[in-house]
Order: structure tokens, then C-alpha cells, then sequence
């Protein structure tokens, strides 16, 4: 189905599932990697991402194209993940705690072994890295890399101020580079 | 950093990390809700964001345009009221009030006052059709075929007061209005009618002898000797007049 995620929303929210459906394969993807990039667990990034695709689909009577789609929905996600925060108190947890962890990074198949290798460990160091930036600094990066939205954007669905958004992305960058560099 | 400066090769190298997706299962469960969502809560036919847009500014200039309406209204109702009062020369009529004063329903209230106290003496009207002095009840429930009725009534009396112009112009401003229409222009025909000229009144007896109504001729005659008694009735009259 054609048409800008706006567009299709809107024709959600007048009825037709259709366009739903089609808007839900766009993001599905992205909105999973950002939630699962953000808790590393997958269950528990399971729940959360099902829960932030049912408050679309209960809000969709309320939805107004005022931003665009991706902006909507990732404040829905940021404010999930505050909540989910605030509730089991995750955000004091260290955010080294691999009790689940995701896929390891596979690498790159044409590649000869020994650099395969290397490439593997490269990609595993910036996923660890990841996973230990600040919460506030890898949402940031998150929303940057998997949602593809501009620090205004950012700023807008976390609620914060675009400079702390600049700032938080800088830091994340600096450290990710640092990482890749040892 | 500007809005479009990042780090491409760290966004590569993270574009190569493994591309976590859903399960199919939460997939289903998902869009199934939603299909279940649009299927059982159909959105209302006018969106509320549609709604929104022209609700408000809507309501706003609905309010804005009656208040204007009011205010216009009752400015003119009290204009008439200025208006039409002075217009009015003072009768000999000791029960007669102004016109219209104050509010329009003030005027019909005094309408029908002096209508009850003038029903005793129809043959006082100068109309020589009585059934159609008994017409202007239908002036305060129904104000515009009653604006049209008490207009014909209205203008036979001016015709014939054709000396005095002051009614005249008074009952055609008044005829121009809608509230305050009625009840005015009955006050003035009575009025004018009051005032008739001896002449006229003398014609109407002696019509009213004519026909043999002497009872209305004979009260009629009461009246207009109250109204004129030095009045020197001519002789050519006299007989067509006075009581056989």
C-alpha cells in the first residue's frame, strides 16, 4: 500500500486495517532493534514492543499528523521505556548484565577468516559498547541510527532540549569511536 | 554537529550488526489487534480533528453574530420607542399612553387594557363595518399578518385625517417595524379616530340614522357632544342627526 506513514495512519484511524498493516511492516523492524538495543532482553523487549504498537492502536482515534509518523511513534516508545524504568527501577541496573543476550554480530561472509574474525570481534565491541553507553546517550543514538530522526525529532520524542540532544549524541559517538579504535 | 553531521563510519559499522526482528507470532497478535480494533470501533463519520477545526471558529462567530443581532435589536426597538411616542399628538383621550415604551411587551399589555375599556362603546369607532373593529386581537399572537391587518386599518383613519399629517407619518414609521408595530398603530387609529373632524362625525351619525341604528347613532352622538359641546350643528344636519 502506498502513501507516507501519515497518510496511512489516518486511513487507519478512518477504518481500514489495510494500512495498518502496511505501516506496521515499515517500522516493525526498527521500533524492535531500538527496544531490544534499549533492555537486552528479549522477552522483556517482546512485551514492551507489543505494548507500544497496542497504545497505536488505541490512540488512533486521537491521532492528528501534527509531526510526523515516526516522531509519534517513537515518543510512545521512549515514554514505555521511562515507564518500564520507573517501575523495576532497570535504570540503576548495569547495563552489563547479559542475562539474556542478543544475537552476536556474524560478521561478513565474504570476507577471508582471520578478517572474519576481526570483523566479528569489531562489531561485538560496538554492540558491548552500545549496551554501555548511558541510557539517555544510547536512546539518543538509538533514535538516530535505527529510527533515522534528526536531533529536532530526538529532542521532541524524548522530551528534552535539542542541545542536550546534540550534546548527548557526541558523547555516544565519542565513546562508540573510542571503542572501535582500541 | 549540525542536524545532518554524525559518524558514518560508526552508523556502517553498526548497520552491520545483526537485524533483530519480531517474531511472526507477535506479528499476528499484533495486527490482529489491530484489525479487531478497526473492525469493532468504526471512526465516526466527521473525525474529531476535522471536527475541531470548524467547531470552534463556527461556535465563536455564531456567538459573536447573535450578540451583534440582540444588541442591534434592541437598539432599534428603543429608537421606535423614541421615535414613534413624540409622533403621537397628545388626544383628549385620558387613558392613552405612550405608544411603546420601555419593552415591546409593555406596549400590547396597554393595547389590551384600553381595548377592554373601550369595548363597551363600539359605535364610538369610526369604521362603519363593526366586525372589523373587533379584528385587532389577532395583532399579539401573530405579528406579521397582524402588522398587515392593523396597516388597512390604519390607513383608512389617516386618509380621512387627511388635516393632520403628524399620525400619518407616525404610522407609517411604525408600520415599518416589527414589534412594536401593532400595538402602536392601534393606539394611533384610535386615536386619530378620536380626533375626527365634527364634520366627518356628524356624516357617520347621520349614516348610522340612515340605517337605523339609532342606539349606536344616539351613543355615538353622546360622545361627540362630549368631545364637542359647543359645537353648533348645522342646520341642513340637524334632522339627519339628533335623536327622532
Amino acid at each position: 500500500m502506498e502513501g507516507s506513514d501519515e497518510q496511512l495512519m489516518l486511513a487507519y484511524r478512518d477504518g481500514d486495517a489495510a494500512a495498518f498493516e502496511a505501516l506496521y511492516v515499515r517500522h516493525r523492524g526498527a521500533l524492535f532493534r531500538f527496544i531490544a538495543r534499549s533492555v537486552r532482553e528479549r522477552a522483556l523487549a517482546e512485551e514492551i514492543y507489543q505494548d507500544i504498537w497496542m497504545r497505536v492502536i488505541e490512540a488512533r482515534r486521537r491521532y492528528q499528523p501534527q509531526a510526523r509518523f515516526t516522531t509519534w511513534l517513537y515518543t510512545i516508545a521512549h515514554n514505555r521505556l521511562v515507564d518500564h524504568w520507573r517501575r523495576s527501577a532497570l535504570h540503576a541496573v548495569s547495563l552489563d548484565d547479559d542475562e539474556a543476550p542478543l544475537a552476536e554480530p556474524a560478521g561478513n561472509p565474504g570476507l577471508e577468516p582471520q578478517r572474519q574474525a576481526q570483523a566479528r570481534e569489531g562489531l561485538a565491541r560496538l554492540a558491548q559498547a552500545i549496551g554501555t553507553l548511558p541510557p539517555a546517550q544510547r536512546e539518543a543514538f538509538l533514535l538516530r541510527v535505527e529510527a533515522g530522526l534528526g536531533i529536532e525529532e530526538i529532542a521532541r520524542a524524548t522530551g528534552a532540549n535539542e542541545e542536550a540532544v546534540k550534546s548527548r549524541l557526541r558523547y555516544a559517538l565519542a565513546k562508540l569511536r573510542e571503542t572501535l579504535d582500541d | 554537529m549540525t542536524d545532518r553531521e554524525g559518524d558514518p563510519d560508526i552508523e556502517r559499522r553498526y548497520a552491520e550488526l545483526p537485524r533483530e526482528e519480531p517474531p511472526r507470532a507477535l506479528d499476528e497478535e499484533i495486527l490482529g489487534a489491530a484489525r479487531r480494533e478497526a473492525e469493532a470501533r468504526p471512526a465516526p463519520l466527521v473525525a474529531p480533528t476535522a471536527r475541531r477545526h470548524w467547531y470552534v471558529p463556527l461556535a465563536a462567530a455564531a456567538v459573536v453574530v447573535l450578540s451583534v443581532v440582540v444588541t442591534l435589536q434592541v437598539q432599534r426597538e428603543q429608537l421606535d420607542a423614541d421615535m414613534s411616542a413624540p409622533s403621537v399628538p397628545a388626544p383628549s383621550d385620558k387613558g392613552a399612553r405612550p405608544a411603546v415604551s420601555g419593552t415591546a411587551a409593555e406596549p400590547k399589555v396597554q393595547t389590551r387594557e384600553r381595548r377592554a375599556v373601550e369595548r363597551p362603546r363600539p359605535p364610538a369607532e369610526p369604521r362603519p363595518e363593526p366586525p372589523a373593529a373587533s379584528a385587532p386581537q389577532a395583532v399579539p399572537a401573530k405579528p406579521f399578518p397582524g402588522e398587515a391587518e392593523s396597516a388597512g386599518k390604519v390607513a383608512a383613519p389617516v386618509g380621512r385625517a387627511a388635516p393632520i399629517p403628524e399620525p400619518a407619518s407616525g404610522v407609517r414609521q411604525t408600520l415599518e417595524r416589527k414589534e412594536a408595530a401593532a400595538p402602536a398603530a392601534d393606539a394611533l387609529s384610535k386615536r386619530v379616530e378620536s380626533i375626527e373632524p365634527p364634520e366627518r362625525w356628524l356624516e357617520r351619525i347621520a349614516a348610522l340614522r340612515r340605517d337605523g341604528r339609532h342606539k349606536e347613532a344616539d351613543e355615538a352622538y353622546a360622545e361627540f357632544r362630549r368631545r364637542y359641546p359647543e359645537y353648533r350643528i348645522p342646520e341642513s344636519l340637524r334632522d339627519k342627526v339628533l335623536p327622532p
